[in-house]
């Protein structure tokens, strides 16, 4: 009895080891997930083969939503339309509700109408408890809160983000102090101007600003102090202020000194690499053209802030957002799969292969350097965002309207055909109008 | 009987209990601490869209200590600046693996990767072939690049004109174009210039141009003439068109019978929103070997060098990357479109079927003016000399017969000049 029973076991575990252990599985039928891209090279781009590896039951179909808004660019470090114009997001809404895409990508800036379309899965809870979303810095997720009015619908993929390169040489060889972290505008700028004058000989910038016009930079330093130009749905404009004024004046300054360079239309960073600018506020970019001059003795810190307390960046911005659909049939895959576009792994991986850094991933411990610097200095400040729910802010078109005009205010000033307190008033009437006709 | 089965009982327990566990998934397994170090031809974004991201997928934790190519360096400047970085792992273009497999300072793969580890019989015989000497494997593979020559059928069909095959010569192919010449459609869009569509054809036919022996020019008369006065009409006639960077354009736009391209050219067909019908075959042969083949050429060649620290990871690294996983997911992020060297991945790109590739040898004909035997110089000045004479031609400011002339003139010319500098 005892041997039969034996029997039966022994050939019981042979056909388990036999078929147990065999990698042999049925083919399943592969679940399609669709994701709303900019566009399928892009997708490749930024995925390429790793999602076909890492989820092997799961096929993906990409939705393009350049083929319907057009495609993007950074200008000012804002990431707008190439065409010039705003996005179409009702072309957007359009495509989302015709293709019902689980995982939604937008540009950030039209994160407003998205939000309050309430398309988006509140995805608060599931940020918690998923291991794949940890170690994405707190400062983002901050926002998106802020965005998301408490609640977190969407995620960053990256962030574009500035810090000031300085040049060790010329601050030792001129008796400056290095710079450091979070000094303000005025304390900057002054730094800069007394650098422009003192190298005014050898041809040497003070500050350049390769991503900010002089008429952004102006606008850029008012809004790092909080300030705001214009007031939606009135005919009013706050130039005339004495903030706004005090600014002017800097940044005239900063102009004539800048326009007195022998080289002004060398690129900021060759200029920063042979020498004739102290400073460059700049992106990531910079870095990895620095890492091919060794040579060149470099440090970097903090974009300036507004006060000398603040902790904010006002021109720090994300290119696009993501979320997932409300609607989607497919939600526990969706989730995994967004998780894991939004993980270290893909965040790393992005990094790597990113040929124009422009922008960083939304994880400060990706960012090494091998010589210690302060890399960091990308990271240190927190962007500036509104809830979604308040009133939008302006228009593309009609920011570039004013900026147009400003313009060509700007060297009248510097040329003393105009004093401030002029133009300031002359603007107060002419700004309206100019938004007006842009709406 | 009963103790034998008892016995049997209990090793099939244990090795049911310890058999099915399988292979440690990718997250179980923890390279932290451990550094490779890598030297790569390709830019740092390049390499780890190419291949590094998925080496960092596939060993989680690991560290690449990446040296990139100083770009400028050749031969045996490049083969010292390998040596010198003293890396693990050495990815680089065939020639330079040549160089370094000739001089011995590669490892035997076959040893180190293990006859149960690693099938070479699953990969592209060719492939192997070419990565080996004398019974050792120095390197492998894992993708190559494909150019060959696309065709429209329908505009074949219309012509009533059977669609060309595999191991067409170049003499065949340009006779083709002249007889489908008819001033309408373009017969041949290409990408090359007339001096290199020439410098083609005499690479895929070996003719030489200089005899080293005696140190003399040597060019064959009738051979050059012949295809000089066939390119110089077929500008002419303008039934071969150089759009120059805008390659496949007018193929796309179904107003070119025939265009050479590389692989990129079967994804812009394929979202094309007028489809064309269409066939690929590899590039036209030389007259001595038509089996052999221009079209099929290694992307990047993974070798490990006898010096490096850390063969074992450096051999489970090119395993991976030789691996199914590395075929698909590679297959999806390369910057440049190009197919697995594995069997099972080869014969398809995207719908275009490569069979008709893998049916000719890979061996590459060395090209007549290598980099190694010329300088930079001399290629240069014959390439402006070269072009500036085919031109002149085309404009029918000089006869075939003084194209000719010129440019045996400029060989002479040029490779004086070599031999004095050398001197």
């Amino acid at each position: 009895m005892k041997r039969k029973i034996m029997i039966v076991i022994l050939v019981c575990l042979i056909t388990i080891s036999a078929l147990g252990c065999s990698n042999v599985q049925e083919p399943e039928e592969k679940l399609e997930l669709t994701i709303l891209y900019s566009s399928h090279s892009d997708f490749k781009r930024d995925f390429g083969g790793q999602l076909a590896t890492k989820f092997k039951n799961v096929s993906f179909k990409v939705v393009e939503y350049s083929s319907y808004l057009g495609t993007g660019m950074w200008n000012n470090l804002k990431y707008v339309p190439q065409s010039g114009g705003d996005w179409d997001t009702e072309a957007l809404l359009s495509l989302i509700e015709k293709e019902q895409p689980d995982i939604i990508y937008f540009p950030a800036s039209v994160s407003s109408t998205l939000l309050k379309s309430n398309l988006l899965l509140d995805s608060t809870e599931f940020l918690g408890s998923s291991p794949e979303l940890s170690g994405i810095d707190s400062s983002y997720i901050e926002a998106m809160e802020t965005m998301g009015d408490g609640r977190i619908n969407v995620l960053p993929d990256s962030i574009a983000s500035q810090a000031i390169y300085y040049n060790k040489a010329i601050f030792d060889g001129y008796g400056f102090q290095e710079p450091e972290d979070f000094m303000d505008w005025d304390r900057v700028l002054e730094l800069s101007n007394m650098i422009s004058e003192r190298g005014a000989g050898e041809g040497v910038a003070g500050l350049l600003t390769p991503n900010h016009s002089i008429v952004d930079l102006f606008l850029q330093i008012g809004k790092a102090q909080r300030l705001t130009w214009y007031s939606p749905g009135q005919d009013k404009v706050y130039f005339a202020e004495d903030s706004w004024k005090s600014i002017l004046e800097s940044i005239i300054q900063k102009y004539r000194l800048d326009s007195s360079l022998p080289d002004a239309s060398q690129q900021a960073s060759e200029a920063f690499i042979n020498g004739k600018a102290a400073m460059v506020l700049d992106t990531f970019h910079l870095r990895d053209k620095l890492m091919n001059h060794r040579d060149v003795q470099w440090g970097v810190i903090t974009e300036p802030v507004g006060q000398p307390t603040s902790v904010f960046s006002s021109t720090l911005a994300f290119e696009s957002l993501s979320g997932i659909n409300k609607n989607t049939p497919n939600i526990d895959q969706a989730r995994e799969v967004w998780a894991y576009l939004n993980g270290q792994q893909v965040a790393r991986n992005k990094h790597n292969a990113n040929v124009h850094r422009i922008t960083l991933p939304v994880r400060s411990n990706l960012i090494k350097d091998n010589e210690a610097r302060n890399l960091n200095a990308f990271y240190k400040l927190k962007p500036m965002v509104n809830s979604s729910m308040q009133p939008d802010s302006l228009s593309i078109s009609a920011e570039s309207a004013v900026k147009s005009y400003l313009a060509d205010q700007i060297p009248l000033i510097a040329k003393e055909e105009l004093t401030i307190d002029e133009a300031v008033a002359v603007w107060e009437t002419e700004v309206p109008k100019i938004l007006m006709n842009n709406q | 009987m009963f103790k034998v089965a008892q016995i049997i009982t209990a090793a099939t327990l244990v090795l049911t209990l310890l058999g099915c566990a399988n292979t440690p998934e990718v997250e179980d397994r923890d390279y932290s601490g451990q550094i490779i170090r890598i030297y790569t031809p390709d830019v740092e974004q390049f390499f780890y869209r190419n291949y590094g991201n998925f080496i960092l997928d596939q060993f989680p934790g690991l560290e690449i200590d990446l040296i990139v190519a100083n770009d400028q360096l050749k031969g045996e400047e490049r083969m010292k600046e390998i040596l010198d970085a003293s890396p693990d792992l050495v990815v680089s273009y065939l020639p330079d693996f040549d160089d370094m497999a000739r001089e011995s300072h590669l490892t035997d793969l076959r040893t180190l990767l293990g006859e149960d580890e690693f099938d070479p019989s699953l990969y592209a015989d060719d492939m192997i072939r070419l990565m080996s000497r004398e019974g050792s494997l120095y390197g492998l593979s894992p993708r190559v690049n494909v150019f060959g020559i696309f065709y429209n059928k329908d505009l074949l069909d219309r012509k009533s004109v059977s669609y060309p095959t595999a191991g067409m010569t170049w003499h065949e192919f340009l006779q083709t174009l002249a007889y489908l010449d008819d001033g309408e459609l373009v017969a041949f869009e290409t990408n090359s210039s007339p001096s290199h569509l020439l410098m083609g054809i005499a690479s895929t036919n070996q003719w030489t141009i200089i005899d080293y022996r005696n140190q003399e020019v040597v060019l064959n008369k009738s051979d050059w003439l012949e295809a000089i006065d066939r390119i110089v009409s077929l500008y002419q006639s303008k039934a071969i068109v150089s759009l120059g960077g805008n390659a496949g354009k007018l193929f796309l736009e179904g107003k070119s019978l025939f265009t050479d391209a590389p692989l990129s050219l079967v994804d812009k067909l394929n979202e094309a929103q007028e489809p064309i019908e269409w066939g690929f075959i590899p590039e036209p042969v030389g007259e001595e070997n038509r089996s052999e083949s221009r079209s099929v050429y290694a992307d990047r060649v993974f070798s490990i060098p006898v010096q490096s620290e850390n063969k074992e990871l450096s051999s489970e690294i090119i395993e991976a990357v030789m691996s199914e996983d590395g075929a698909i997911y590679i297959d999806g992020s390369h910057t440049v479109p190009n197919v697995s060297t594995l069997e099972t991945h080869n014969n398809d790109y995207h719908g275009a079927n490569l069979e008709l590739f893998w049916q000719q040898s890979m061996s590459v004909p060395q090209s007549i003016l290598s980099k190694t035997t010329f300088s930079e110089k001399f290629i240069e000045e014959f390439y402006v000399g070269l072009e500036g004479y085919l031109q002149a031609a085309i404009r029918n400011e000089i006869t075939p017969e003084e194209c000719y002339t010129s440019i045996e003139e400029l060989v002479r010319t040029a490779y004086e000049k070599e031999i004095q500098g050398r001197n």
